[in-house]
Formats: structure tokens, C-alpha cells, sequence
């Protein structure tokens, strides 16, 4: 009896023990926070919004591949891949496999990127203030739109201007994924046209929602580039010229330089910033990673100097063009050869809508329209000329494509130039599904709804 | 909490003891044999009864025994526990033997011991004789062959990196697959701190010579008892402890030298210009005049047209050295017993600036307070630092140097500093222009108390308390690869991961009637473990002089972490043997957890075992030879937990945007989330023959994982590319065998040790789609296939026509085709070994002893991921292994190497060109030993005096042409296994040893 007393007080005292214990398991995290929390606020949905362009800034979207990418691509003649990088000398030699891990990485962000922009609009009811409310809402619809742009040009065969465009494009996504009650598990891909459709209009509610900042421009600029695209002139030729006469963005004289050094610059319309705490990468990942190769004041070489640039190219160029004499060097860091200076600073600037593009879209759209609408296309093309060292000149469209893809280089337009003007890439037909990204080996595999692209089944 | 223990202590404290009916003393010595030395602290009880005495310092004791006692048993920790029958004298003398693997020997149970004869789940034992004299790089290590059931992998020859470790089989895909470790009752960290994709190894902190046993706990009824933690299986240490007696002082040196258990075969220069040559006159030279041309443009250097024959495919290597010192003092009397060692492991790797200095101290305290009361505990201190060597896929992995042409010279002619124009980072720069060391400082403490509230009931309560930190200080110079273009880097990384155990337990123990003995226990434990670290990372130096992050003129990141979890657990266990032949268990544990959502927090882990011990049956008890035939057989239920703290959960971290700061969803929580299940059947036979001249084990067992905590793949579409969700079933099922046997036993002693594992892995449920990352490897989790099997093209050699690499079409492999887009994927191999194991022989005789044991591995396959760069036929500038040379010449040729294409991929992708068989044998240990007489010591006052020399890995068997076998590329991810990736081989180490006991 003695000792069953003791047993029951023993006892006893282990489970006033675990009682005090089990409060222990409520832990909350201190890294990060509940998605319950994290989008209850204006400033939270704000956050969020900074959120999409970090995702934007990575090595993934921006960073490096979509600027770099479709001018590796189209390489030939024009830009060397000399790396050890096999996904990327896929991408050079035009025999990309389902499971390269850069057509990997540039699909799956861009997605990250929607489902932020989605996040962000179904959070929207939370901010009160209507003039906030449209500007967030503006630049998520920007974010979205020009997400399922990017990724409708690479993964899917060209715009046709004069076809239906029933190819195959992307899955448009415009629900937000909260929970995983929102998981989707069969998108299907959307036709070409219908995504570019979807582009287009969430770039156009977008400039709405914009209407009073600065941040219209950007999704103008876009616009007009995916008008292009279509071959779309009299739209595109307006936007730009829009851009042009109602922004303050204007030409830098003083250097050539400056808009990929210089953040905020007057020529800079869309550009990703960068610094030393954010960056996408200083050894593996990177457009100065992978195009720089010189010595900097300490001794040390920067970049890998994978990315050298074609003789052929350089030599194209005229002898006193100040594109060639001020943005193109001999490296001397970790490979010999020719480098762009365009993407010479780890933690630089990465102009994605420049204005000088506007003008060359305007030019060209006014010339293949043989329209005059804010400039001619001479002044348009001589403006950039002057601005390049170079004598005035009276232009065709071969000159001002060729001034195009001078002034231009580098900054992710070759691709998708020659798929417009269906020009072949070496032997390569402009539509051949070899200048076509598969859709990812992974993405095929977790949704039964997707359909391969021709030549990587 | 503490407190209320405390409390409770006070309560306990003032309870009185129990009056015993006497009739008779019984005294005597017990001593050690052998060497004859009197042994304190031996427990002496009546069998059957209750009362128990222990010899004093002096050896002696002195029992009361009822006059119906008919046996004495005489049991202590580490000797054969011996039964003496008491005949009509009052003194009892006896010796106690050292055990080896008798069926006597006591077995560390979860929470307890017992008697191996008692064990009714399936436990494997190592004992001290198992480790001593081996320059183990880290205790896990013995494991390997020595232990069925349990799968070591050292995943590559650098040092300190974590071994893979797996108890019967792989039981999950997303969560953690490696044990759960205990020390001396308390369950230690074993996660990686660092910031390396390699992660390197907390127990390599822990001094070998420390260890007293390792017991892995194996089925459900040895594991159940860690519930949610014991599906992987527990692996529990014991440590070393003093005894009672004369103190002993003992003294231990070794020293040796390694060297890789094997070096590659590379072209020298002449053969990689002829290669060279050829590669790329097959593409025109690319528009080139010659092969000079394209190699200065490309390559930025003339060294194509300059002689010079590098040997860089050696350069990672040199000759390792090897010392430790360690001295142990222990003693003790009845009443309080002490061991105090220190320890000293000086490793310089065979990899060019790997080195790993290990020292320690440890201290143990056990403290007889009265009859009533124990307490004691050991604090056990190290530090540890590890020279590292970059990851695998690194250019600035050592190994990797063997892609640099043999063309290019190691050092510049000119100015001769190490050559910093190589077609590939010259990483040997990063040796001479910076810095990599990782530093632990580890403290282990425990301490217990154990108080008998009456003679069958014991209250034991324990605390431990495991703080390990790290710091890892990396410094890249100006002149290297990731350093050179910000003018020096140099990151300070400072992780510490606080872990606190307590465990509290009643236990009782009776026997009835001389026929019913119950033992039963109860108790509940808590853990709460966090794991923190800061960050900071500076570029700019004024010089390579400055290497501190202080002198950085940029302060470019910093990062601060926090996270923790607790576990909150209960626990039952009954056992209850009749007429010593029936034997009957059960035990339960209630595991609660912080890593689940509130209404799935706790999950319960049941088992239960049956044993037939028949050779105690009436019908085979004239049966002489048979000295053990025991039956036993256990099912139950095991979890896992080991997922990410806060992954049931959907989170927001935060970000920064160039200066503006921002937040992202990092990961999509299920709240439904909840423990992974393991049932485990087990079927064992243990037996021993001709008084255990031959013994061994037998177990067949089945564990099917359902719920599997999963990283379930979803289309990337949504913005996440994968939850973790209760997913999934897998099993493993399989055969362990283990034999001893004692040869001869006279002056010539030897003895033989064998066992065979096999184990079956298969994934039989994985809703949704297949796991395959792809990219540059193999590995793919599906179903009705083993975890992580070969998956990809089936190369189908070269077509003799055109030099073409050929592979086939589909899986019927009667088709083939050049295109590599169009071959259809197909199972290509299995890094799941068919079985594993070791054989070992211990040979003496006189003062001379021998000891060699082997270990093997068969039926797996090892995939070179490096394969398309090194075994390329020269399709880029990669130096190439030497069968390379038999490329494709002419038509006709009938060869498995394709034509060389410059930057071509003809045959070069990831396919089954690049898989072989990853079998082996390997001498693993060789020990030669020869111990002093003592006639020839006693006048130098000297105990013992013991020379040897030992070999660990001498040689392997292998027909896989890399470097080593037993490789595991970790940074790849846990689907990759058997993959390769310029992975170091492990040391072949020979030392010479001393020890000496005062």
C-alpha cells in the first residue's frame, strides 16, 4: 500500500511535468512569416509587390537568361559561347535537351513571378487608398503581362503577323495560388494568340492603372514592343511615339555607358537595379559573369569571360562607330578575345527598355508604314547615328534593322528580331523548332495537360 | 520544469528502504581475467531474489542470501555476466570475462539494458574491441561491415564530411534517411551546421577511443521506443566509463601515413594533342587554318604549339600524414568512479590542402549517494578544425584540376606564379591565395540521477545538454577565380546549434514465483533543439595580408537565422519472460511535435515481440551441443519527422530589392501535414552451437513507409514548384545474417566473423509524377522502382560506319539512332547495392595478434556525372581519361568510343555510357599487434605494453575504373545516389601504434 502511495505521487508529478511541456510546442518561426499575416496590411501588399521584382532580378528572368539568351541563341556570326556551361552551349549549338536546366529556371521563375503578381491582385481589397490601390494593381498586371510575353517568345513557335497563331503557346495563369486548395494540376498551354491577346490587355489596363506615375512607361514601352512583335506597326509606331514626346526619358550624349552604370538614368525606361547585397551572381550566374573577362585595378579577373563577341559582328560595325570603339573591348582577364562593356559590372545597372529602342521601333513602323508620325525615320535613325559618331544617312529597312541590332546588342533582342523579320540564325529557318525552348522535362512531367514542342518529344 | 524535478527529487529522497529476510552471507572477490586485477562496482545478486550487493575497491563482497538461493549472478557492464551456483560454501571467488559477442553480454536498449539472451527485437552490437587500434576518421565509420543491416557509404575521401548512413534500406524520399543518434541517452544533433551542399560530419568531433559500444537499433520493438524518430533505426553510444579498482592510467599513440586508395589515368600531352588533333579536324577547325589557331582563339594562350606535358590529373594528390595521442586515467571505488581522457588527431589529408585536427577532453563522474541513490554524468569537450577543400562540382575542387590539359603548365614560365591562363579555373590558385576553415566547438553533457524507491522500482531522470558551434572563415584572395573580381572575399559564418534532452523514467523489476520476471518502464522525455547562425560577407582588400572581414572596404551581405522545433514524448514498455524460455514485449511511445499543425501534432508508435527461447524447452535440453536457439519475432510502427521545422506551413521571408525591402512567399505549407509511418515486421533467429563455438543471427524482416512526407513535384505553374505533403508508400524488405565462430580456441586462438544484408527497395505508391531532376544526372524516384535508379538513355555504343554514337531507341534496345533527342528514356541501373558485408578473422597467438576485416558491396551501380567531360572522346578541351585513345578512327572500326567532334556532344551526354558496376571488396582493416610480456614490465611498474601496426583500406577489389566505388556526390541532391562528380577516393592509411597502461 506504502508503495502503491508513492507509485500514484510519482506519477503524479511526471504529468504535472508534460503539462508544462506541451505549450513547448508551439513554435513560431522567426525567419520568415505565416501567409495568414503576411498580406493583411497596404504596406503588406506593397511588400509583396518588392517581392515579383526580386524574382524579376534573378539570374532566372532578367538577370541573365532573358537578356542573355536570345542573343546566345542567335548567336551565330554574332556572339561565341566559349564556357563550360553545357546548358548553355546547348542553347549556342541549337540542341537543347528537355531537362536544360536554364530552360528550366527561366520557366519556373517566370511563374513565381505571376503567381506573385496574382497574389498581389487578389490581395488588392486591403488597400484602401484608390490612388495606391491602382498603382499596385498596375504594375502586378505589368509584371504578369510581360512574364507570359517573355515566355510565349521562347517557348513557343513565332507570332506570324499574317497566320492564326493557333500554335501552341503558354498557359496563361491569372489565379493566385494561396493554399494548396489552389494548386493547379492540368493547365493546358493557350494558343499563341490568345496569350498574346492576354498580354496585351494586362499591359493596357496596366497603363490605365498607371495613368498618374511614371511606371506607365514601362508597360507603354512593353506594349509597343509586343505591337512590334505582331507586326503590329500603326499600334506600336504610337505607343512609341507616345513614349517619346510625353516622357521626360531622353537620349544620353555624354556616354554610351551610362544607362548600364548609372541607375535611374534618363534613357532607362524598365531597368532592373542591382547591388551588392542584391545581384544575380558574381561566379556562376550573371551577365558580367558571363560577358566580362578583364583585370580590375587589384589584379583580379572579372568574369569568366564566357560570352566573347564574333569577329564577324565587330568587324560590321563602322571603323569610327563609338559602339565599337567605346563599348566593345579586347579581354584580358580570363579569356582573351572581344567583350560588349555593356555587362561589365557585377552589381550594374541592366537597362531592359531603353528609350533608343522606341525610336527604332518608331522609325521602322513609320517606315514599313511609309508614315512620318512624330519624326521621319531618317531623323529617328540619324539621331542614334549622330549620337554613335556616325555620318547621317538615308535609310532602308536593311539599314535601320542593321542599326537596330547595332544599337541593340547584346540586350536580348537578336531572337526575337530575326523570328519577326523571319530571318534564318545560320542555317536555322526563323521557325524552326530548334530555335524553340522545350517546355521543361519537369513541367511535361507534373501536368499530363501540357503538350511537348515539336522536336523534343 | 526543473523545479517541479527537483521537487521531486526532494520527495523521493525521504522514502525508506525495504527490510530483506536473511539467513546467509556469502563473500568472495571477483576479479577481471586476464590480467587477475580486482574489479569494483560488479553487481552480485541472488537469482530469483531481489537483493543486490557490488564488490567494493578491493574486488570483495559480501551477500545475504535466503538459504533456498541456489545461484549468484555476477554481472557487469562489458563482461560476460556469470551465474555461479552456490554450494555449501560461504566464499564465492570468481573471475569475470571480457566479452567479445557472447549471448551474455549486455545490450544498451533504448532506455535501459539488457541481456543479449533476453534481446527480443533485432539489435547489432560493436564493442570497444570492434574500434580500438583503428585510425577510424569517425566513429560511425565502424559500422561499416561490422554491423548487418546497416549500409555505410563514406561518400568521398575528404575529411570530416558526413557518411551515409542507412539502417535496413532508404524509408524515405523527402525526409531524412539517417538515424537517429544517441549518446549516453541523450539523442545529438547529427544535421549539418555549415554552409556546404557536403556537409560536414558533427560526430567526427567525438574521440573514438571514447566509445564503449555502439548498438543499432533495428526493428520496431528495439526502435519503437524512439516512436516518431526510429523509422531510419537508432544507433545508441555508449561511452566509456570508470571503474571501480586500482586506477589505471593508459597511454595511446599512433602514427602513419595515406595515400588515395587509387589515382586516375590521364593523356599526357602527346596523346592529348593527337586526340585533340583529331577532334577537331572531324568539325574543319571551325572555320580555322589549324588546330593552333583555334586553340589560341578560343583559349587566349599559344600553349598548343609550346612543350610542355603537365601532370595535373596528380596535382590534387600528395602523401597524408596522421597522428593522435590520446590518454585515458580511470578509477574509482565503490562509491564514486571517475574517467578522464584527453585527446589529440592531427589528419592532413591526401587531398592538397584537406587537413582535420581533432582535440578533446572528456570527463565521467558516477557517484554511489547510498543504497538508494545514483548520480553521476560526463562532460565531453572538443574542437575541431577542418582545412576544407571545395565542393565537388567546384572548379576549384582539387579533383577537378585532372580537366586542365596536360598542355597547359601548372606554373607560368615567366613570372612563375601558379598559371592563371587555363582553359579552366587553375583552382590550386585558391590554395595559395586563400583560406577555408571550418572550426567546431562542441560540448556534450549529461547528467543523471537514478534513485531506487524501492528495491524493483528505480525513478531515473536525466539531463543532456548538446552545444555544438561552428564557425566557417573563408578567405579568396586577388588572385583567385571568386575573389579576383571584387579585389579579395571573405565570409565569416558563425552557426551554433543549441540542443536540451531530458529524460525521466520509473522502471520496475520482479520476478514472481522464480518463473514470472516483469520489467516494466514508463516515462516521458522533451527536447528542444534550435539551430541560429550570422553571416558576413566583405569583397575588397587592401591586400592578401588583410583577411578578416573587418578590413573589407564592402560589406556585400549579412544574414541572420533562427529556427528551432521540440519534441514532446511518452513512452511504455513491458516485459515479461516466463520460466526464462517465453519472452513477451511491448512498448508504446506518444510523440508530439512543433514541426506539425496543431491537429496533427501527435502521432503514437506501438510495437510488440514474442521470443522462444527452445533451447531451454524440456525436449533439447539434453541436446548439448545446442547452447542457444532462441525464436523471436516483433511488429510495430515506427515515424519520421525529419522535414523542414515550419514546412506545414505557407511562409513569407523577406527580401531585398537593390535597397527597398520587400517580402516572397518561399514555400506552400499543407496544414494537414502529419508523421510519416513505418511498419516494421521482423523475424529473428538467434543460435548458438558446441558452447558457442559457432553462433550467429538470422533476421528476415518487411518495413513499408506510408504517408511519406514528400516533396510533392507540382507544375511549376503555380508558382511553387513543390509541396511537402503525406504522399507516397515505399518498403524495403530483407535478409540480415550474421556468424561467428571460434575456430581454435587453445594458445592459437582465431576467430571468424561473417555477415551478409540484403535489401530490397521499392517506391509502390507515388501519386502524381515521378521525381527526376534530371540536368547532368540519373537518379529517379517512381513507382514499382528502387529509390533513386538509373533513369535516362541507353548509350548503344558507336555505329563503325560514321564514328557516330549510337543510342537506343526505346527500352526494347533492338533499335538504335544517332539522335540523342529522340532515344526514348529508359532504367539504366540501380545505386542500391543487392547486398552488403564483412568478413573478418582475429588471429593470436602468444603475444602476437591479428586482425583483418573486410567488407564488401555488390550488385550497385555507380554513374560518373563527369563522365561527359573527362571520358569525352576530346570533346572539349577536358583532359580525358586514357581509354579515350580508343576512339573511332575509320570506318569499320569496332569500338566503344565515338569519333572526336569538337564541341559536338557525339556520345557525350548523360546516358549509360557513363554507368559500371560500383561492387567491391575492400581490406578494410588490417591490424598486427604484439603485447608485451608482463614478466618483462613489472620492474618498469607498467600494466600493459602493446605495439601494432594497422592498415585501414589496404586494398580494394573493384572493376569500376574511377577513382573509388564508395562514392556518394552529395551536393547532387538525396535522389542522386552512386553518382560521381570528381569525387575524392578515400585514404589508404597505414600507422603505427603504442599503447601503454600504467
Amino acid at each position: 500500500m506504502k508503495n502503491l502511495s508513492k507509485n500514484i505521487i510519482v506519477a503524479g508529478f511526471l504529468l504535472l511535468s508534460m503539462a508544462s511541456c506541451k505549450k513547448e510546442l508551439d513554435i513560431q518561426p522567426r525567419q520568415s512569416i505565416s501567409s495568414g499575416v503576411a498580406l493583411a496590411t497596404t504596406a503588406d501588399v506593397q511588400n509583396a509587390l518588392i517581392g515579383a521584382y526580386t524574382v524579376l532580378a534573378t539570374g532566372d528572368l532578367y538577370g541573365t537568361n532573358l537578356v542573355f539568351v536570345p542573343d546566345l541563341y542567335a548567336g551565330n556570326g554574332y556572339l561565341n559561347w566559349t564556357g563550360s556551361f553545357s546548358t548553355y552551349r546547348d542553347i549556342a549549338n541549337k540542341s537543347i535537351i528537355a531537362t536544360n536546366v536554364d530552360v528550366n529556371r527561366t520557366w519556373t521563375s517566370a511563374y513565381k513571378a505571376i503567381n506573385v503578381a496574382n497574389t498581389v491582385i487578389s490581395a488588392l481589397n486591403v488597400v484602401t487608398d484608390p490612388e495606391t490601390k491602382n498603382e499596385v494593381e498596375g504594375k502586378a498586371l505589368f509584371i504578369r503581362g510581360i512574364m507570359h510575353f517573355e515566355l510565349v517568345r521562347l517557348y513557343a513557335l513565332p507570332y506570324d503577323a499574317t497566320g492564326t497563331n493557333t500554335n501552341l503557346g503558354v498557359p496563361i495563369v491569372t489565379k493566385a495560388v494561396l493554399t494548396t486548395d489552389d494548386i493547379v494540376t492540368s493547365a493546358p498551354r493557350n494558343t499563341v494568340a490568345e496569350v498574346y491577346t492576354a498580354v496585351e490587355n494586362d499591359l493596357k489596363t496596366s497603363i490605365t492603372k498607371l495613368a498618374n506615375v511614371d511606371d506607365k512607361y514601362a508597360s507603354m514601352a512593353f506594349l509597343a514592343r509586343v505591337y512590334l512583335q505582331q507586326g503590329k506597326y500603326n499600334l506600336a509606331r504610337d505607343m512609341a511615339n507616345e513614349i517619346i514626346t510625353k516622357s521626360h526619358y531622353e537620349l544620353i550624349t555624354t556616354s554610351l555607358e551610362a544607362p548600364f552604370r548609372v541607375k535611374n538614368s534618363d534613357e532607362g525606361i524598365f531597368e532592373i537595379k542591382q547591388n551588392e547585397q542584391s545581384n544575380a551572381g558574381t561566379s556562376n550566374d550573371g551577365l558580367a559573369t558571363f560577358y566580362s573577362s578583364y583585370v580590375n585595378s587589384t589584379g583580379g579577373d572579372v568574369g569568366r569571360g564566357d560570352a566573347n563577341i564574333n569577329t564577324t559582328f565587330y568587324n560590321s560595325f563602322d571603323a569610327t562607330d563609338k559602339r565599337k570603339t567605346e563599348l566593345i573591348y579586347q579581354g584580358d582577364g580570363a579569356k582573351s578575345g572581344l567583350f560588349t562593356k555593356k555587362w561589365s559590372d557585377y552589381f550594374g545597372n541592366i537597362p531592359v527598355a531603353r528609350l533608343t529602342e522606341q525610336y527604332l521601333i518608331r522609325a521602322e513602323s513609320n517606315f514599313r508604314l511609309s508614315t512620318n508620325v512624330g519624326a521621319t525615320p531618317e531623323s529617328d535613325i540619324n539621331a542614334l547615328r549622330q549620337r554613335a559618331g556616325l555620318p547621317n544617312i538615308v535609310p532602308t529597312l536593311a539599314i535601320i534593322l542593321n542599326e537596330r541590332e547595332k544599337e541593340l546588342a547584346f540586350e536580348g533582342f537578336k531572337l526575337h528580331d530575326y523570328k519577326r523579320t523571319k530571318r534564318s540564325i545560320a542555317t536555322f529557318a526563323y521557325n524552326d523548332p530548334k530555335l524553340v525552348f522545350p517546355i521543361p522535362d519537369r513541367e511535361i512531367n507534373a501536368n499530363k495537360a501540357l503538350v511537348q514542342n515539336p522536336g523534343y518529344q | 520544469m526543473k523545479k517541479r524535478l527537483l521537487l521531486l527529487f526532494a520527495t523521493i529522497l525521504s522514502f525508506s528502504s525495504i527490510v530483506i529476510a536473511q539467513n546467509r552471507t556469502i563473500s568472495g572477490k571477483v576479479t577481471s581475467a586476464g590480467n587477475e586485477t580486482a574489479m569494483s562496482g560488479v553487481s552480485v545478486s541472488v537469482k530469483g531474489a531481489t537483493n543486490s550487493v557490488q564488490t567494493n575497491e578491493n574486488g570483495n563482497y559480501s551477500i545475504v542470501v535466503n538459504e533456498n538461493a541456489k545461484t549468484l549472478t555476477f554481472k557487469y557492464l562489458g563482461y560476460a555476466s556469470q551465474e555461479v551456483n552456490i554450494g555449501s560454501s560461504n566464499t564465492v571467488n570468481i573471475s569475470l570475462q571480457e566479452t567479445q559477442s557472447d549471448l551474455s553480454e549486455i545490450v544498451v536498449v533504448g532506455y535501459g539494458t539488457q541481456t543479449r539472451r533476453d534481446v527480443i527485437g533485432s539489435i547489432s552490437k560493436l564493442s570497444i574491441g570492434d574500434i580500438k587500434d583503428k585510425p577510424l576518421p569517425t566513429i560511425e565509420s565502424a559500422l561499416q561491415g561490422n554491423a548487418p543491416g546497416v549500409f555505410v557509404n563514406s561518400s568521398s575521401g575528404k575529411l570530416g564530411q558526413a557518411l551515409q548512413i542507412r539502417v535496413r534500406g532508404i524509408s524515405s524520399i523527402s525526409a531524412s534517411n539517417q538515424p537517429l543518434f544517441v549518446i549516453d541517452g541523450i539523442p545529438v544533433v547529427t544535421d549539418a551546421l555549415g554552409t556546404y551542399t557536403e556537409a560536414d560530419n558533427p560526430l567526427a568531433a567525438i574521440n573514438p577511443e571514447d566509445i564503449e559500444s555502439m548498438e543499432v537499433l533495428k526493428d520496431a520493438y528495439a526502435a519503437a521506443i524512439y516512436g516518431a524518430r526510429g523509422s531510419n533505426g537508432v544507433i545508441l553510444i555508449t561511452t566509456r566509463k570508470g571503474k571501480a579498482g586500482v586506477s589505471k592510467v593508459d597511454f595511446g599513440y599512433y602514427a602513419g601515413f595515406s595515400d588515395p586508395t587509387k589515382r586516375g589515368k590521364f593523356l599526357n600531352a602527346a596523346q592529348y594533342k593527337e586526340l585533340l588533333e583529331e577532334s577537331f579536324k572531324n568539325i574543319d577547325y571551325d572555320g580555322y587554318n589549324n588546330s593552333s589557331e583555334l586553340w589560341e582563339d578560343y583559349t587566349g594562350t599559344t600553349d598548343w604549339d609550346n612543350n610542355v606535358d603537365a601532370d595535373w590529373a596528380n596535382a590534387a594528390f600528395r602523401r597524408g600524414h596522421t597522428q593522435q595521442y590520446n590518454l585515458n586515467i580511470s578509477g574509482g571505488d565503490a562509491k564514486t568512479r571517475f574517467m578522464l581522457s584527453g585527446n589529440y588527431n592531427n589528419n592532413k589529408g591526401i587531398i592538397i590542402g584537406n587537413r582535420y585536427i581533432r582535440t578533446g577532453g572528456r570527463l565521467s563522474l558516477d557517484h554511489t549517494v547510498s543504497k538508494l541513490l545514483d548520480v553521476g554524468g560526463s562532460i565531453n569537450i572538443s574542437k575541431a578544425d577542418n582545412y576544407r577543400i571545395s565542393n565537388d562540382n567546384a572548379f576549384s575542387n582539387p579533383l577537378q584540376l585532372n580537366a586542365l590539359p596536360p598542355i597547359q603548365p601548372i606554373y607560368d614560365s615567366v613570372t612563375g606564379e601558379l598559371n592563371n591562363n587555363t582553359v579552366y579555373y587553375n583552382g590550386l590558385i585558391d590554395l595559395a591565395n586563400g583560406s577555408n576553415l571550418s572550426t567546431t566547438y562542441r560540448t556534450l553533457a549529461n547528467a543523471y540521477a537514478s534513485l531506487k524507491i524501492t528495491p524493483d522500482l528505480i525513478f531515473r531522470s536525466e539531463y543532456g545538454f548538446d552545444f555544438n558551434n561552428l564557425e566557417e572563415e573563408l578567405y579568396l584572395g586577388a588572385k583567385t577565380q571568386d575573389g579576383g573580381g571584387t579585389g579579395g572575399y571573405g565570409s565569416d559564418y558563425i552557426a551554433k546549434s543549441i540542443n536540451f534532452n531530458t529524460n525521466n523514467t520509473l522502471s520496475y523489476t520482479k520476478t514472481f514465483n522464480d518463473k514470472h520476471n516483469l520489467s516494466a518502464l514508463g516515462g516521458f522525455t522533451f527536447q528542444d533543439t534550435k539551430f541560429r547562425y550570422g553571416t558576413v560577407t566583405g569583397t575588397g582588400f587592401p591586400s592578401d595580408r588583410f583577411v578578416k572581414v573587418a578590413s573589407a572596404a564592402k560589406i556585400t551581405a549579412g544574414s541572420s537565422f533562427e529556427t528551432a522545433y521540440t519534441f514532446l514524448s511518452y513512452f511504455a514498455r513491458v516485459n515479461y519472460k516466463y520460466a526464462d524460455k517465453y519472452l513477451i514485449g511491448a512498448s508504446v511511445r506518444t510523440d508530439g511535435s512543433s514541426r506539425f499543425g496543431s491537429n496533427k501534432q501527435f502521432g503514437t508508435f506501438p510495437s510488440a515481440s514474442i521470443g522462444w527461447i527452445a533451447n531451454e524447452e524440456d525436449f533439447l535440453k539434453n541436446a548439448n551441443w545446442l547452447s542457444m536457439l532462441k525464436v523471436r519475432a516483433s511488429y510495430g510502427l515506427t515515424g519520421n519527422a525529419e522535414i523542414g521545422n515550419f514546412a506545414s506551413r505557407t511562409l513569407y521571408g523577406g527580401v531585398n530589392y537593390a535597397g527597398t525591402a520587400g517580402t516572397l512567399p518561399n514555400q506552400l505549407g499543407d496544414p494537414n501535414l502529419t508523421w510519416e509511418t513505418t511498419s516494421n515486421a521482423n523475424i529473428g533467429l538467434d543460435f548458438g552451437v558446441f558452447s558457442d563455438r559457432l553462433s550467429g543471427t538470422v533476421d528476415f524482416y518487411q518495413k513499408k513507409t506510408k504517408d511519406l512526407l514528400l516533396n510533392v513535384p507540382i507544375p511549376a505553374t503555380n508558382g511553387f514548384t513543390s509541396i511537402t505533403q503525406n504522399i507516397g508508400d515505399l518498403e524495403n524488405k530483407g535478409i540480415e545474417l550474421s556468424l561467428n565462430s571460434k575456430n581454435l580456441t587453445g594458445a592459437f586462438k582465431w576467430t571468424t566473423s561473417f555477415n551478409i544484408s540484403f535489401n530490397k527497395n521499392k517506391i509502390t505508391r507515388l501519386a502524381g509524377q515521378p521525381i527526376f531532376p534530371g540536368g547532368r544526372y540519373l537518379g529517379r524516384i517512381a513507382e514499382g522502382e528502387p529509390y533513386g535508379y538509373f533513369y535516362g538513355k541507353a548509350y548503344a555504343g558507336v555505329d563503325p560506319a560514321n564514328g557516330d554514337a549510337l543510342y537506343y531507341v526505346d527500352a526494347s534496345r533492338t533499335a538504335t539512332t544517332n539522335s540523342y533527342a529522340t532515344a526514348q528514356n529508359q532504367k539504366l541501373g540501380d545505386p542500391n547495392p543487392d547486398f552488403f558485408g564483412g568478413f573478418g578473422n582475429r588471429l593470436s597467438y602468444k603475444n602476437f595478434d591479428l586482425d583483418i576485416q573486410t567488407q564488401f558491396v555488390y550488385g550497385n551501380d555507380v554513374y560518373n556525372a563527369a563522365g561527359g567531360f573527362q571520358s569525352a572522346n576530346g570533346d572539349y578541351f577536358d583532359n580525358q581519361t586514357l581509354d579515350q585513345m580508343n576512339y573511332w578512327k575509320k570506318p569499320g572500326d569496332i569500338t566503344n568510343i565515338p569519333q572526336p567532334r569538337f564541341d559536338s556532344a557525339n556520345g557525350t551526354r548523360p546516358s549509360s555510357r557513363y554507368i559500371q558496376s560500383g561492387s567491391y571488396l575492400r581490406v578494410k582493416n588490417v591490424i598486427l599487434g604484439y603485447t608485451v610480456p608482463k614478466n618483462l614490465l613489472t620492474k618498469y611498474k607498467l600494466q600493459n605494453v602493446r605495439i601494432y601496426a594497422s592498415a585501414l583500406n589496404l586494398f580494394t577489389l573493384t572493376n569500376y575504373n574511377g577513382y573509388d566505388p564508395e562514392i556518394n556526390a552529395t551536393f547532387a541532391g538525396s535522389v542522386q545516389l552512386g553518382h560521381d562528380f570528381y569525387t575524392p577516393p578515400q585514404a589508404r592509411t597505414i600507422t603505427f601504434g603504442l599503447n601503454v597502461g600504467f
